[in-house]
């Protein structure tokens, strides 16, 4: 066991970055999930915890498949550097693009916005009137918590939903808002 | 009047078959009279045209539910049952995706689902090659064959479930949905994983029975 563990690592994940599959197998396992949480929770908050724990399990692996296929030699010691890495390189490997901006909110040390105009891996999710208020995207949410937590920057993230900035956009915005605990202030 | 999606796409795919079998009774070979690489080429040219995911990050979500369910159900064989249930739900409605998207030809015999769901379907949804093989005598079974899995990826499965859970269970439930909307009860399973260190996955997909046709009930009367 160990020694073929010894024998994959690099050249492996390297040689193998453009597989990829289609988006409805995405979708659907995506939908499913949710359904599978539905039904064995009470309300929606908690169903958008369960997707954010979720996420955050993925969001640990995606950050050390990115490391390992994107930047060996650097790791990001401030939080700013963490977040430009997780809008730029991890956004890329997760959506194949960057993320639309990365805002710093009004008055507070540390709570960021990022945003993204184009977020559609919730457009095939119809959410019933039941769960009015529901956003599937608190999976990605959970993703990105995930990727910060683990790259040292203990963070909260919440998924909204605002309208598009612009009218003729039929999409709307999904915003992340990043809030980091106490104990990310690294001060050297 | 009009009934969902799934059922229009079956009914006309089944349809076409149903008209289709007495003129082309003379295919026995494995093939099912199918041109094989011009599949492969169907599959593939689906595959390039649709919108692409990192096969990564699915793989990634697939673990994270799969470790999910296993703090939900502990036992794995109650996983594996699960797996298949969202499979089976994911397949219902994956028949469509594909019978609008895949330009495939229709399956006019159960022994052309093989070559359908190995060569095309494999192809286009996950990009990897997939063959039928170990046709039944009596054609009520076949095994589908593939070498790369891509839910597989990164995993490496504890001892104490190594030889009860079927990691890649879902794959057996999105056949049997898959199937059972073009008028085939089947039951799917795997038979060879390489998680378990086989030399190829293989998923033996035997037929039930042909579902019968019945003419939707009008509700409007």
């Amino acid at each position: 066991m160990s020694t073929t563990a010894m024998a994959l690592p690099v050249p492996f994940l390297q040689a193998r970055r453009n597989q990829s599959a289609h988006f409805s197998v995405f979708a659907l396992l995506f939908a499913e999930t949710i359904s599978y949480f539905q039904n064995r929770v009470d309300s929606i908050a908690e169903l958008e915890e369960r997707l954010l724990d979720l996420g955050q399990q993925i969001g640990r692996r995606v950050l050390e498949l990115v490391w390992l296929r994107e930047k060996f030699t650097r790791r990001e010691i401030d939080v700013l550097g963490a977040l430009r890495f997780t809008t730029t390189t991890v956004w890329r490997f997760l959506f194949g693009k960057f993320a639309d901006s990365l805002e710093r909110v009004k008055d507070k040390e540390n709570e960021y916005i990022i945003v993204d105009n184009t977020m559609l891996f919730a457009r095939f999710i119809s959410v019933p009137t039941e769960l009015e208020g529901l956003n599937c995207n608190a999976l990605i949410a959970g993703i990105v918590q995930g990727v910060l937590t683990a790259s040292g920057f203990p963070c909260r993230v919440d998924a909204h939903q605002a309208p598009p900035a612009d009218a003729s956009e039929y999409v709307s915005r999904s915003l992340f808002s990043i809030r980091f605990l106490p104990e990310s202030n690294h001060t050297f | 009047m009009f009934e969902p999606s799934g059922e229009r796409a079956s009914t006309s795919q089944s349809g076409r078959s149903s008209s289709a079998t007495s003129v082309k009774t003379q295919d026995t070979l494995p093939s099912a009279g199918f041109n094989v690489a011009a599949l492969a080429k169907i599959g593939e040219q689906a595959f390039q045209r649709g919108e692409l995911v990192s096969a990564e990050l699915v793989a990634l979500t697939y673990g994270a539910l799969v470790r999910q369910l296993f703090l939900d159900y502990q036992a794995p064989e109650d996983v594996n049952e699960e797996l298949e249930r969202i499979g089976y739900n994911i397949g219902l409605r994956l028949v469509d995706d594909f019978l609008a998207r895949s330009a495939a030809p229709p399956c006019r015999s159960f022994q052309a689902t093989a070559e359908i769901v190995a060569r095309v379907a494999f192809r286009m949804y996950l990009g990897v090659s997939a063959r039928p093989a170990n046709f039944a005598a009596d054609n009520t079974a076949y095994s589908i064959l593939f070498d790369t899995n891509p839910l597989a990826e990164f995993v490496e499965v504890p001892d104490a479930v190594a030889n009860t859970l079927w990691y890649s269970n879902i794959f057996c439930g999105v056949i049997r949905g898959a199937l059972e909307m073009v008028q085939f009860s089947v039951r799917a399973s795997f038979t060879r994983d390489m998680l378990r260190g086989d030399e190829c996955n293989e998923i033996r997909v035997c037929l039930l029975r042909e579902l019968e046709e019945t003419v939707p009930l009008d509700k409007e009367t």
